[in-house]
């Protein structure tokens, strides 16, 4: 999403101010001049100002719409892949401990692969050995221990 | 210094070191030859792996997976017409024009020669300046490295091409994130809405990834051309090589040394120096109209110059801790991690290492005319790997990387939070490597910051009470107002056209 000159100003400037009230509020220590929310306050008035900074900048240029979406949003199969990105990641972040890694690295390798063109069977081939790759890689080589979820029985 | 020459030898040459040298190396010309993947993002994905290994280790990885990838992106930029990284970006037209004529070999025999050479050639100058440096930098104190922080800063912020305004917003944001979570001054907790996985501060790992690798995956995901590249049999890159390097010595000197400079120039990395001895390269030649068709001397310059770049970058990192690009970003970040804070400091308390990081290099640039060869006669095949399985794997390495380093979910779900962060910022021309600067340096300069306000009591002027404090001062005073001037001179030029 590309916002124009102006609103990415404003927004950099409404960002700056939530952090300044936020920094304000953060309680002092007494018997220090510069509590916790010193050098935060600092920061939030460099934005502000930088955000006025592109507001100014933004309005002597040629204004574009206000916002512009991706060219990637017309084309509902794109939108649908990144759609499909951001799911995977979220399903791991939310259900990673159930799942378990080889069987989310599994399902991750095909439905991309397939996703993305590519045959079904060639890429359920890659997909198999490529997540037991990279659990030998990170348990035995790395010594990290991944969620072994619906596997657990079997590890 | 003999013990701690011996002592890095022993450390590059355990066979574990070199084994990983070996695949981050292979893993660097992979991510390189492979159109849109970048050196930075190689960078981002090997961190979480260096995470579990020894410092020497560690830091050898990314120094030759780097090495490689930059000179990996040659590859396609000369096959294809596609720069396998921006770094190659400045010559890919000549390198391409190499293989119309029908000599492709030809030209990336140039091109993997030259990266070597500028590749040591940075590597010495790092050698020869890094220690010198280090001395005079050991009498700096909290002012003076609150302010050499703040010259860092703001290299990274207005350096980058485009407004040094959006640069500066990427700065400041990384600067916040970093001040998440507990704050060392005080003990206090910020800006964490009472969430326990974020008082020990947004992890270096998830952000790193989601910033720099997502939106190249978005970019992979939506992309719909799949382009079937065509690549020539091969017929041999070493034939004429060496009359090639012998006629063309002086732009490749010319380009070790520019690319070495600017490599060191906090905030301008391999793609600049790429492009700056390129068009020097023809400013310079006698035969400028040649440039374009398959002329063998900017093709030698810049390409020399990209690599040399690389050893130049670590200078200013490692004897001040002020990242010279990217990488070295990445790089400071996991020195911190292994608890080694980069400075004039660690040529003392740990020169062993330092010493690795010399021969790592030098090996790398080594290694890479051997596999750099492997490589361009297997480039047909690499060439040919679908999208959907570059983006496949590429997925499940951040999602594990940003998992592993805390085995912490949380820590995926904020890997993906700094992606949607770092693709708006894509998405409206806001440099990411500003704010992963800010996130790195974040601590360490609010830190010099307080101390050196509480040692003056308050009084602003001790920040520049030293000399070479005062100076440091001047120089950062210096490129506010350069890009100050920048700024506003590009808006009078918008603004009449």
């Amino acid at each position: 999403v590309r916002l124009n000159g102006p609103a990415l100003g404003l927004l950099v400037v409404a960002g700056g101010a939530a952090l300044l009230v936020a920094s304000l509020r953060l309680p002092g220590v007494p018997g220090q001049d510069y509590g916790a929310g010193f050098f935060p306050s600092i920061l939030a008035v460099a934005l502000v100002l930088a955000g006025l900074g592109l507001v100014i900048g933004g309005m002597s240029r040629h204004l574009d719409a206000l916002v512009t979406p991706p060219p990637w949003m017309r084309d509902p199969h794109a939108t649908a892949n990144v759609a499909l990105l951001v799911g995977i990641i979220a399903l791991f972040a939310a259900a990673g401990d159930r799942i378990g890694f080889i069987p989310f690295a599994v399902g991750v390798l095909f439905a991309l692969q397939w996703r993305l063109g590519i045959p079904p069977l060639r890429a359920a081939v890659i997909a198999v050995p490529g997540a037991v790759l990279f659990h030998l890689l990170f348990v035995i080589v790395l010594r990290v221990p991944l969620p072994p979820g619906l596997l657990e029985r079997f590890l | 210094v003999n013990e701690a020459l011996l002592a890095a030898f022993g450390h590059v040459f355990a066979p574990y070191t070199l084994m990983v040298i070996l695949i981050a190396s292979m893993l660097g010309m992979l991510l390189g030859a492979l159109p849109g993947l970048t050196a930075v993002m190689g960078a981002a994905l090997l961190v979480p792996f260096t995470f579990f290994m020894e410092p020497v280790p560690a830091i050898a990885a990314l120094v030759a997976m780097s090495a490689m990838a930059i000179f990996a992106g040659d590859i396609p930029a000369a096959l294809v017409r596609i720069p396998g990284t921006p770094a190659s970006a400045a010559y890919a037209e000549e390198a391409y024009a190499f293989t119309r004529k029908g000599e492709p070999w030809r030209g990336l025999g140039i091109c993997v020669a030259t990266s070597a050479i500028g590749g040591v050639f940075g590597t010495a100058a790092l050698i020869l300046a890094a220690p010198q440096l280090a001395k005079f930098a050991t009498s700096f104190s909290s002012p003076e490295y609150f302010w050499l922080g703040m010259l860092g800063l703001s290299c990274a912020a207005f350096l980058t091409t485009g407004s040094p305004l959006k640069g500066l917003v990427s700065l400041l944001v990384g600067l916040v994130l970093a001040s998440v979570g507990i704050d060392i001054a005080t003990g206090l907790s910020r800006f964490t809405f009472g969430s326990t996985e974020l008082l020990g501060g947004i992890d270096f790992v998830p952000a790193l990834t989601g910033l720099f690798a997502i939106p190249e995956l978005v970019r992979l995901v939506t992309s719909r051309t799949d382009v079937r590249p065509v690549v020539p049999r091969y017929t041999g890159m070493f034939r004429g090589l060496g009359r090639d390097l012998w006629r063309w010595r002086l732009p490749i000197l010319r380009g070790n040394v520019v690319g070495t400079l600017i490599g060191a120039l906090p905030g301008a990395g391999a793609d600049i120096a790429a492009w700056v001895s390129y068009a020097m390269s023809r400013k310079l030649s006698r035969t400028p109209e040649k440039f374009g068709t398959g002329h063998a001397e900017g093709l030698a310059e810049a390409g020399a110059s990209n690599n040399s770049a690389l050893g130049g970058a670590w200078v200013p990192t490692i004897v001040f801790g002020i990242p010279g690009d990217s990488i070295t970003a990445i790089v400071i970040g996991v020195l911190i991690l292994k608890g080694m804070e980069p400075g004039p400091a660690i040529f003392l308390k740990t020169p062993d290492l330092i010493y690795a990081v010399f021969i790592t290099f030098l090996l790398a640039n080594i290694l890479m005319v051997p596999l750099g060869w492997l490589v361009i006669r297997g480039a047909r095949h690499i060439l040919s790997v679908p999208r959907g399985t570059v983006a496949a794997f590429i997925l499940v390495a951040c999602i594990i990387g940003s998992y592993a380093i805390n085995n912490s979910l949380f820590d995926v779900g904020m890997m993906l939070a700094m992606g949607a962060l770092g693709w708006f910022m894509e998405e409206n021309d806001i440099p990411v490597a500003p704010a992963i600067l800010g996130l790195v340096l974040g601590r360490l300069v609010e830190f010099n910051f307080i101390q050196t306000m509480i040692k003056g009591e308050g009084d602003l002027l001790a920040l520049i009470s030293r000399p070479i404090a005062a100076c440091i001062a001047a120089l950062v005073l210096l490129v506010w107002l350069g890009a100050a001037w920048s700024g506003l001179a590009g808006r009078g030029e918008a603004a009449d056209g």
